[in-house]
């Protein structure tokens, strides 16, 4: 892709896609070689194009900042929603990533204004995390905390260093002390059964981050909020806050969970029903 | 920029992965198998894994037969 092409490409997505160069002295002129420098080969129309064909018949748009020199970009992805009525009113929603030495990380995510679903949620993030592997990106990294302090270990995201997983470790070792049976959640305190027990504690001690996944399939409702089914190992993880990696890189068991939990289930129909309880 | 990962985009993909174990798509599968084998690994027999995974019987014939 030239100079003439990105141009082209530009006044088409007009609207829809705009790029510009970070350049405090405002000067700069975005030319195809900064694009490619973050997003190699990978057109502005068939990114555009991606997020699109997630969105799920919703009208996306995209706001990417490159460097001037170096590699490294923003990706603002967004809906526009205006509410009518007496509470007329303007909402802006979406994803946003920040591109800097080798890894993405997502800074914030919001999609509560947009009339969207859990299949929008996890098409970006499918999306979002191909287009990074597509450009040489070795890592997605984000802040897990509250509901996502549970969701991104399901997910297949891990904390980073030993350090922060022994810290992790320690969090949930305190909502579930060795020996009493229970577990402490919000305020309150639940029964869980000796297997249970004996499970966490072999996550809480165990070596490997890699481990933390299995504690989201501890799917036992202790109680039920609204229509929310509150499980033993939601219980354990949600409101914890840890820094959170996933390696962007086939054949690794942390990234081929997120595939498999982002997967739209197209590519390759749909399997048995009622498989867990 | 927004500056949080907002609680409600983490509960939609919660919910996403709740209804995907449910459902049981072959890749969904291997992942429910790669914690049945964990946690048989643990020294846990089947009637002790099937209410902690949340699993019925059927389902669990199901994770096996991969």
């Amino acid at each position: 892709m030239d100079d003439h092409e990105l141009s082209a490409q530009l006044k088409e997505l007009d609207g829809k896609l705009r790029v510009r160069v970070n350049d405090p002295g405002k000067t700069a002129i975005l030319d195809a070689q900064q694009w490619k420098n973050v997003f190699h080969d990978i057109t502005p129309a068939e990114i555009y194009r991606r997020f699109a064909g997630a969105a799920g018949g919703n009208e996306v748009k995209l706001n990417i900042t490159i460097g001037r020199d170096t590699p490294n970009a923003t990706i603002n992805l967004f809906h526009n929603h205006e509410f009518t009525g007496d509470l007329a009113s303007k909402a802006k929603s979406g994803l946003d990533f920040i591109i800097s030495d080798g890894s993405a990380r997502l800074v914030g995510a919001d999609l509560s204004a947009a009339p969207t679903g859990q299949s929008v949620a996890k098409g970006y993030m499918r999306e979002s995390a191909k287009l990074f592997k597509d450009i040489d990106i070795k890592e997605l990294t984000l802040f897990a905390e509250r509901t996502g302090g549970y969701a991104w270990a399901k997910y297949g995201f891990q904390p980073p260093t030993p350090d922060r997983w022994h810290s992790l470790q320690d969090d949930i070792a305190r909502r579930v002390p060795t020996g009493a049976g229970r577990i402490y959640f919000q305020d309150r305190v639940y029964d869980i059964t000796p297997s249970e027990q004996a499970a966490i504690q072999a996550i809480t001690t165990a070596k490997h981050p890699d481990t933390l996944k299995h504690l989201t399939m501890l799917n036992r409702v202790l109680f039920t909020e609204g229509d929310q089914e509150i499980t033993v190992g939601k219980a354990a993880l949600i409101g914890t806050k840890w820094e959170a990696s996933l390696p962007l890189e086939d054949g690794n068991p942390a990234y081929e969970r997120f595939k498999a939990y982002t997967d739209d289930g197209l590519a390759r129909g749909r399997g048995p029903r009622g498989v867990a309880a | 920029m927004m500056a949080t990962v907002d609680s409600g985009f983490a509960q939609l993909l919660a919910d996403a992965a709740h209804v995907a174990d449910k459902r049981g798509q072959p890749v969904q599968l291997v992942q429910l198998r790669n914690s049945y084998d964990f946690f048989s690994a643990l020294g846990f027999s089947d009637e002790d894994i099937l209410p902690m995974m949340g699993l019925t019987s059927h389902s669990l014939r199901l994770i096996k037969a991969l």
